[in-house]
């Protein structure tokens, strides 16, 4: 007889097991065992567990839905996946790792792409640890039977990113079938001064740590009247405010994602800059054009090494395993390049330099360096700029096809990523939805071409660095090496034929109409902003 | 959910004994486990210092789920729950003996019970009883104590024999030996046969020790203390159920022909 299938159809679901938990206030957390002197107690042994928290560190996974927790160290690591704040209850899985995982591809097959999927190339990092002592009381009846059990917790939360918490709560936990028993220690306990009957939750210590926000800034709303000088001061600011929000995590080297936040925030400023030429005071635009072109080149090493390293890791199992020691000895490198990026970044100069454009944009300084064009309406300066740029591209892209020189295709780039960053100052005077159809091509474009440049650095990279793999990696390491060249290479190739489609693309007229409209636009923005006569 | 039976036609075999440690290790282990007392003696009850409560009527077990659900008892281990039972478990016999299809009704029970448990065991009482004729139909193994005499191994062969249509149908017969005194000529003896024999007893023996009498005066499992040999032949023994219950078609075969003959050449 099948007992499987003769189940009732009915509510037939086991009932709960009854459970109280109460916060201990201002008392010492074995008080409670005072307050019942007719309960026979026995004491368990006391037990002890501690967790290393782990996230990327701008609590992607959290925000997701799920805490990740090391539970051993040795002699493998245990990682534990549950859903957020339910790490005592409830598990999505547990992976044994020879090491502490460093991104989402350290887990195994669908781990690895559910995590993924959360974390993109960011860093699985610590964030805080987690120790929990527990005290068990069995409570017995005259036949010495348990009737309940009182737990004692006492957790500690602290780490690198946690103010130290320590929060001692008492768990009274029901045993079947002696509900009467229960109730009647819950109302004993009800009644213990410092003991505050909370919600029955799991102990949720992530909750407990203060999460890293990720600085990657927002554009300031524009009126559609403002003039020159104000429009780029609101845009320098904000930029500013994401250097200066991404400038610990930048210097620690906690995630590439820091560092890359940083630049994109300095390359915007300087791009701007470069193209909105007259708004600033000749003289002052040279010196900060010439300062940002030097603090880009600070950190261009680190940042290309960075996304060499995200691909390596991406590759498969087996190829990963035979690059391992390559890995080793880049991330060495990439070690160096961090040494030399935060003495640039702290030195006097870099300093001077973001003291120098906060003194320039702050709304205190007013315009007292100000170019000719800085009283001209900041829309009217876009149309020009966006449609002079726009034409440079189109020019470039007409010359370039899928074989063209790398040097030439590089700068194609650099001239959409250009166009790109004054695409995004129309956002206060155009509505989005124009600008979308303008964005998208534009995005491709911009893809394909970065990809061929990646192709490139990486290339050029891996050349370079494996004379610093050791001969003890031995062949396999640069055997591996060479297999990844090819990809590389062929990841060149694709991204060409790539291109030549999308240049297409870009080049046809929809796509040139676009930018058309938002030039006409942009020409009529400040009139529709002054208010009609009656 | 699988559902473990104790049984053997005899009785003072060690069923209880294995039960309450099997159920224990099965707990222990990480498996939400339920001990249900087949046994008007009640002692695995009495092991775990469960009481039937005065208002459990055995004879609603089978119908009445909240009855069912009432009448279990949390036991001083985590994951282990027990079903107690006193004399008033009569009752439960005489309501199979009202019920139109009786093991119908048990296996019912034991699915709703298996919506929450993984594991159930049964003590039972020993002998044929109606409610061990609905085990039979409703386990998944019968873990059958025997002790190593000639007696013992033709009652198990009667049982095996008794249990054909049942055996062919998937129940699993796990035998091991139990209250091993290797001092005694005939238990050597009788072991050395169904070693030699390959006759399907699992290799785990539980030995005749104090220790392991001891248990049912402390009321708590071997296995819940410090190592010893008693718990670790407990250990053994589940560890064999487990490997047997996950590989039900590699089992050997009571050869029960063999066996016949062993007791004719013992007479």
């Amino acid at each position: 007889m099948a007992i499987d299938e003769l189940r009732s159809t009915g509510d037939s679901a086991a009932p709960p097991v009854p459970r109280r938990v109460f916060e201990v206030r201002g008392a010492e957390v074995g008080a409670w065992r005072r307050f019942l002197p007719g309960a026979e107690l026995r004491a368990e042994a006391e037990s002890r567990a501690s967790a290393l928290l782990l996230d990327s560190f701008d609590r992607r996974l959290r925000r997701a839905g799920l805490d990740l927790a090391v539970l051993a160290e040795e002699p493998r690591v245990v990682c534990r996946l549950s859903p957020a704040g339910r790490a005592a209850s409830s598990s999505d899985g547990t992976f044994e790792l020879e090491r502490l995982p460093v991104f989402a591809w350290d887990f195994p097959g669908a781990a690895a792409q559910r995590l993924a999927g959360m974390l993109e190339a960011r860093a699985i990092r610590p964030i805080g640890k987690h120790e929990l002592t527990r005290a068990r009381f069995a409570v017995l009846d005259d036949q010495a039977k348990t009737v309940a059990w009182v737990e004692e917790e006492r957790h500690e939360v602290g780490g690198e990113r946690a103010h130290d918490t320590s929060v001692r709560r008492l768990v009274l936990q029901g045993v079947r079938g002696y509900d009467e028993e229960f109730e009647r220690l819950g109302r004993e306990l009800e009644r213990v001064p410092g003991l505050v009957a909370v919600p029955d939750t799991d102990f949720d210590a992530s909750e407990l740590l203060v999460p890293a926000r990720r600085a990657a800034g927002r554009w300031p709303e524009l009126p559609a009247d403002v003039h020159a000088y104000a429009g780029l001061a609101r845009i320098a600011r904000a930029q500013l405010a994401v250097v200066r929000a991404n400038a610990v995590g930048t210097r620690a080297g906690e995630d590439a994602e820091y560092l890359h936040d940083t630049r994109v925030a300095l390359r915007r400023l300087r791009s701007l800059l470069a193209q909105l030429k007259g708004v600033l005071a000749a003289e002052e635009h040279a010196h900060l054009a010439g300062e940002l072109r030097w603090l880009a080149a600070c950190t261009g090493p680190a940042r290309d090494l960075d996304t060499l390293l995200f691909e390596l890791r991406l590759t498969e199992p087996a190829l990963r395993a035979d690059l391992e020691p390559a890995l080793v000895a880049f991330e060495h490198e990439r070690a160096r390049l961090q040494v030399q990026l935060c003495s640039e970044l702290r030195g006097a100069r870099a300093r001077a330099l973001l003291a120098r454009l906060r003194e320039r944009f702050s709304g205190a300084d007013g315009t007292r360096r100000a170019g000719p064009q800085a009283e001209r309406p900041f829309a009217h300066l876009l149309a020009k700029r966006l449609g002079r740029r726009q034409r440079q591209v189109v020019r470039r892209a007409r010359a370039l096809d899928a074989h063209g020189p790398a040097a030439e295709l590089h700068e194609l780039r650099i001239a959409c990523k250009k166009l790109r960053y004054l695409l995004e100052c129309c956002r206060g005077f155009v509505p989005r939805a124009e600008l979308a159809g303008a964005f998208a091509h534009l995005k491709d474009l911009q893809g394909a071409l970065g990809s061929v440049q990646d192709a490139e650095v990486h290339g050029r990279l891996v050349r370079e660095l494996a004379q610093s793999v050791s001969a003890a990696a031995g062949p396999r390491a640069h055997l591996a090496l060479g297999r990844f060249l090819e990809r590389v290479e062929h990841a060149g190739r694709t991204a060409r034929e790539r291109y030549a489609g999308l240049a297409a693309s870009f080049l046809a007229p929809d796509s040139r109409a676009a930018f058309e409209s938002i030039q006409d636009t942009l020409a009529h923005a400040p009139e529709r902003a002054r208010p009609r006569p009656r | 959910m699988k559902v473990l039976a104790l049984h053997n036609l005899k009785g003072g075999v060690g069923k209880t004994t294995a039960a309450v440690h099997l159920a224990h290790l099965s707990a222990r282990a990480g498996r939400s486990t339920l001990l249900w007392d087949l046994d008007a003696q009640g002692a695995s009850s009495w092991f775990f210092r469960v009481r039937v409560a005065e208002s459990t009527r055995p004879r609603r077990l089978l119908r009445d789920r909240v009855a069912l659900w009432g009448a279990i008892r949390g036991s001083d281990w985590p994951g282990l729950d027990v079903l107690p039972a006193d004399l008033s478990l009569q009752d439960l016999e005489l309501a199979l003996h009202d019920e139109p299809e009786p093991e119908r009704a048990l296996g019912q029970a034991l699915a709703d019970l298996g919506r929450h448990y993984e594991r159930v065991w049964l003590d039972c009482a020993p002998g044929l009883s109606r409610l061990a004729q609905c085990v039979f139909r409703v386990a998944d193994a019968l873990v059958v104590p025997t002790i190593p005499t000639t007696l013992s191994l033709r009652t198990l062969a009667d049982l095996y024999k008794h249990l054909k249509p049942e055996r062919e149908r998937g129940l699993l017969m796990l035998p091991f030996f139990s209250i091993v005194d290797g001092r005694k000529a005939m238990h050597r003896d009788v072991r050395e046969f169904a070693r030699a024999q390959e006759l399907g007893f699992l290799t785990t023996e539980i030995p005749y020790s104090a220790q392991v009498e001891r248990t049912a005066a402390r009321r708590e499992p071997l296995t819940a203390g410090a190592a010893s040999d008693g718990a670790q032949a407990f250990e053994a023994l589940a560890r064999e159920v487990d490997a047997r219950l996950a590989d039900v078609d590699g089992a050997p075969k009571l050869r029960r022909a063999r066996l016949l003959e062993f007791l004719q050449s013992q007479a």
